[in-house]
């Protein structure tokens, strides 16, 4: 796990966005799991978004009008799993991350820190190489924090994922094996 | 509030210019017709006006007799009666010229030695009269033209012009040109003057004149001779202002505005429900601007003030850019209008300019503004309770409590099952009431569109995941889950086609109703009429003429039809008088009251009238009633003897003796003979003898029954005409409502689209589910707007349009019409979906995942 942190406009973000295809660089190159995104065009990006790529959010964006287990099933029906197999792979991952009574409910129904382990499952359910997390205990209490935390170490040691995570939060950052400083749009 | 305007509401209207570009649309679609309608309206009516008033001349007075005619006698009692300074004749026809280039012209028959008293006549290159009066008197064929009409058709005096008369064509001498001062500048400098005797004879007029016009001696007021000269004349006479004589074709044009203010009414109940939509998307996406502003000190009112005011803004553009569309939508309506006068109730108009009232300007813009701020009200009012704690937490979205769906859904129930029962009540038959309870059961189905959208969506789920895979059930399941979404979406859909509709209803009943009556009503083999047109009958035969007919080989029947047009309590139905007996030997008539064997005893020869379900409607009559008619013997009294089915007129008919007819209207002229042919006689044989007997010496159109069921038809298509233009724009209006509601759909899910795509959703695959869902959008619209039209075209068909004109058509579905409307709503769904979802997917994900 890998934390990256720095004060604002250190470009932190757009470092993250860049190593998760939402955004092109300018120059320079980006290699994911062998693959070298700049010579990709958009789908061919989104697919290996979906394929190698988990996203966590500060604000969690879950699709409001999904329940929890449908949010997570999302990934698995992108990438053309059936219906049945995907509810199946998505209630087993809402197991792992403690939330198997919650799947039937809407984000709007569940806690912060709920929402946030629904967006850890969803990140996790295609099993991807590199999860990419935005501020994940931004939005939440001392308590969830810790939850998450704990819970996002659990995960990367179970699956064996990379994690790169943009944090404010020292106490966040101290779970991570390794801080990259950012200033001024490089590493301090 | 001016500088919040300024800062926050115009920088939004830039941001979202294309959304706010649409919603305006319909309140410029409503305004325009509305506008567009109104001006016409009253360019016609101003043009009728003027026209009248120009030929007046100095007549205070003028004296008719209904469509009978006014003796030659009338002429000397009106004289004679004091405080009269001038009594002269008047005929009046508007007829046409051989040459169609030089249109129609209005031909002033007058007695020359006594009307200078009363127009004013400048012919020009003399002072006083044309170059020769005595010429002019003693030569039946003399005419002199307006300048307007000579120039125009390159005419100079001694000039030959052919004009369509009773007699055929005939040629005229333009003995002088008027200048276009006075008189001369009626009906649009189309007008002439020619001897009154001359025109009695072209014209078929017999003994009588069109009408006697009055001046009185200085210092007489209207109100003390008025009197004298009616008691001298008897009651059978109608002496009022010039102006007063216009009423009656103004009521006829009235009737047919009613129905594109309708169509203004409804379109603008959509363009409302746009602005309701837009606003409360508007709301939502403006949540967190909303808490920064009440963080920063602005009041609740100070918030819906901010809302409503930039409704009244959108409505002051949207009504102004209406009134400027109506201006040029209202040149076309005129013509339009004009022409379906002409067609249908057989008046001419001559309107040169359209006359923008400022007053219907005015009413127009308080409308649209109106409309605006009403359907903005609520979401206004939902954004002043905004908590400013909440909204300035990002990720939270309002959601549609359970609560609130379940009182709407028992709301909706209970007005529309209030309004079923109250459409049974006597109040029904009123037509304000009609209006009020069709607006309730507009509100009924609003309030019942969340939970019907919801479960007919619920139904598409499997249907979509079965045929396109993931993306159908991307699609079908956001249709479901976002049900305020959803609903609001299919909502504007379906008031824009049950709109469309109801209108088809109308048009389909009437169509149904109207084939079926003529099938039955049309049974004679033969028409032999003096006019062109069936309905504006200008020139009439000598009874004689029946005779002559009648020994042509083959006619074994001939029926003599005189028909007026009445003046009765503010209407104008349709007096229809035929030889009774040869009538019911050839058809029986419809009857919804009565019997027929009671139709003979009561009619023949004696003073009982058959009348029409539109007229016993419009005027609460029954069998067994009595009625009063002002004929030129005086008053009489007439018994109704039965009520029979009859479309001649929407303001109904009235079917008498011929016999009783010639006695009590004094008038033995014949507009059309019915013949009934022997069997083996090919009719079209029979029309040629006609022709080849008659028409040298009159102006004569023969028609066969199936010429005559295609005229009616024709006509039809023509009364229809008005019903076609508000089908075109409610066609219009569900566009509208489809495109701006599927914008704002797309447009408020640029974040659910950045997340899917973030997750690995290809453009294409997410633009298909977009393009699905909005296909299912279309398709529950239509299945909903066909289910909402039928209901509401059923009750218009059998209560609104029976409160305006009386008739109740039997309702029939437009299936043409519904069935066409399922391609292309989902052609005009997914083609307004396309450039949404473009910009949607366009946007780079970053900024589409920080969308609020």
């Amino acid at each position: 796990m890998l934390a990256t942190m720095g004060p604002s406009g250190s470009g932190k973000y757009t470092l993250l966005n860049i190593l998760g295809g939402l955004d092109r660089p300018s120059e320079g190159s980006v290699t994911i799991d062998g693959k070298e995104m700049s010579g990709l065009d958009d789908d061919e990006l989104t697919r290996l978004r979906r394929e190698k790529i988990g996203f966590i959010f500060q604000f969690f964006n879950l699709l409001q009008t999904l329940t929890a287990l449908e949010n997570v099933a999302l990934p698995l029906h992108l990438a053309g799993v059936p219906r049945k197999e995907a509810r199946s792979a998505a209630g087993e991952m809402l197991d792992t991350v403690g939330l198997k009574e919650r799947g039937d409910h809407l984000p709007d129904e569940l806690s912060g820190g709920e929402q946030q382990r629904v967006a850890m499952a969803r990140a996790l359910v295609l099993n991807p190489p590199l999860v990419l997390a935005d501020e994940p205990t931004g939005n939440l209490d001392s308590h969830n924090g810790q939850e998450v935390l704990a819970l996002f170490k659990k995960l990367q040691s179970q699956f064996g994922t990379t994690v790169i995570m943009v944090t404010h939060d020292s106490k966040a950052a101290a779970f991570c094996n390794r801080i990259l400083t950012m200033q001024d749009g490089r590493l301090a | 509030m001016l500088l919040l305007l300024r800062q926050i509401s115009i920088p939004e209207f830039r941001r979202h210019l294309l959304r706010y570009i649409l919603t305006l649309l319909g309140i410029v679609l409503g305004v325009a017709i509305f506008a567009a309608v109104r001006s016409a309206n009253t360019s016609l009516r101003l043009a009728l006006r003027e026209t009248i008033d120009q030929i007046a001349g100095k007549a205070v007075l003028q004296v008719t007799a209904g469509q009978a005619g006014v003796p030659e006698s009338a002429v000397d009692e009106a004289r004679s009666v004091p405080g009269v300074r001038a009594a002269v004749p008047v005929i009046e026809a508007v007829v046409r010229a051989s040459d169609a280039r030089q249109g129609n012209i209005l031909i002033l028959g007058v007695d020359m030695a006594g009307d200078r008293s009363m127009r004013e006549y400048s012919v020009e290159g003399e002072d006083e009269t044309c170059s020769d009066p005595l010429a002019f008197l003693a030569q039946p064929n003399s005419v002199i033209i307006a300048r307007e009409f000579a120039v125009r058709n390159n005419l100079k005096e001694d000039d030959s012009v052919q004009l369509v008369t009773a007699l055929g064509k005939k040629n005229f001498t333009v003995r002088g040109i008027m200048a276009p001062k006075g008189m001369a500048k009626a009906f649009g400098g189309n007008i002439g003057v020619m001897d009154i005797y001359s025109a009695q004879f072209v014209f078929s007029r017999g003994r009588s004149f069109d009408r006697i016009d009055i001046a009185l001696d200085a210092g007489r007021k209207i109100d003390e001779v008025l009197p004298l000269i009616q008691a001298r004349l008897g009651s059978g006479y109608r002496i009022e202002p010039p102006l007063r004589r216009g009423r009656q074709t103004e009521s006829l044009m009235e009737a047919f505005t009613q129905g594109l203010f309708f169509s203004s009414v409804m379109a603008l109940l959509v363009g409302l429900f746009i602005i309701f939509n837009a606003f409360s998307v508007s709301v939502t996406q403006r949540r967190s601007q909303i808490g920064i502003l009440r963080a920063l000190g602005v009041t609740r009112a100070q918030v819906r003030g901010l809302f409503l005011g930039e409704s009244m803004l959108l409505g002051l553009t949207g009504s102004l850019a209406g009134i400027a569309a109506g201006i040029l939508l209202g040149r076309a309506m005129m013509g339009f209008m004009a022409r379906l006068a002409e067609q249908i109730y057989g008046v001419r108009v001559h309107a040169a300019s359209l006359h923008l009232d400022p007053f219907w300007s005015a009413v127009s813009l308080v409308m649209g503004v109106g409309a605006s701020v009403v359907g903005a009200y609520l979401p206004a009012r939902a954004a002043a309770r905004v908590d400013p704690a909440l909204a300035l937490q990002k990720g939270k979205f309002q959601i549609l409590f359970p609560g609130e769906n379940r009182r709407r859904r028992r709301a909706g129930l209970i007005l529309l099952l209030f309004c079923i029962g109250l459409g049974y009540t006597p109040w029904a038959e009123t037509l304000h009431f009609q209006l009020l309870l069709f607006a309730a059961l507009f509100v009924s189905f609003v309030l019942l569109v969340p939970t019907v959208s919801h479960f007919f969506a619920g139904l598409l789920r499997r249907p979509m995941g079965w045929i396109f895979g993931m993306e159908g059930r991307l699609a079908s399941d956001s249709l479901v889950q976002a049900p305020r979404r959803t609903s609001a979406t299919v909502a504007a859909l379906m008031f824009s086609l049950s709109f469309v509709i109801s209108v088809a209803s109308i048009s389909a009943s009437i169509k149904t109703s109207m084939m079926k009556w003529v099938d039955f009503a049309v049974n004679s083999d033969l028409f032999v009429t003096a006019s062109e047109s069936l309905t504006a009958r200008t020139f009439q035969f000598p009874e004689t003429i029946g005779a002559e007919l009648k020994k042509i080989p083959g006619v074994r029947q001939v029926d003599s039809v005189r028909i007026l047009v009445l003046d009765y309590k503010e209407t104008a139905p349709m007096l229809i008088s035929i030889e009774l007996d040869q009538y019911l030997r050839r058809g029986k008539p419809l009857l919804e009251e009565g019997r027929l064997e009671d139709l003979s005893p009561g009619m023949l020869g004696k003073n009982g009238v058959l009348i029409s379900n539109n007229f016993a409607r419009l005027h609460r009559l029954r069998k067994g009633d009595r009625i009063e008619l002002d004929t030129p013997t005086g008053r009489h009294e007439f018994a109704v003897v039965g009520v029979q089915v009859d479309y001649s007129s929407d303001n109904g008919s009235l079917v008498m003796d011929r016999e009783v007819y010639k006695r009590l209207w004094r008038d033995d002229r014949v507009d059309t003979f019915d013949l009934m042919l022997e069997k083996g006689y090919e009719p079209s044989a029979v029309r040629r003898e006609i022709q080849s007997r008659l028409a040298q010496e009159r102006n004569v159109l023969v028609l066969t029954n199936k010429d005559m069921r295609e005229e009616i038809l024709r006509l039809t298509d023509q009364f229809m005409a008005l019903t076609y233009v508000q089908l075109m724009v409610a066609v219009l209006v569900a566009v509208l409502g489809i495109v701006n509601s599927l914008t704002v759909s797309i447009t408020e899910r640029k974040r659910e689209i950045g997340i899917v795509r973030a997750l690995g959703g290809e453009r294409n695959r997410v633009r298909k589910a977009i393009f699905l869902e909005a296909a299912c959008v279309g398709f529950v619209g239509v299945v909903l707007g066909v289910a909402c039209g039928s209901t509401m075209g059923y009750y218009v068909v059998r209560t609104f349009v029976a409160a305006v004109n009386g008739w109740i058509f039997p309702y029939a579905f437009p299936a043409a019409m519904s069935l066409a409307l399922f391609p292309g709503v989902l052609l005009v769904s997914l083609a307004a979906a396309w450039y949404p979802a473009a910009l949607a997917l366009k946007t780079p994900l970053v900024e589409a995942l920080a969308y609020e």
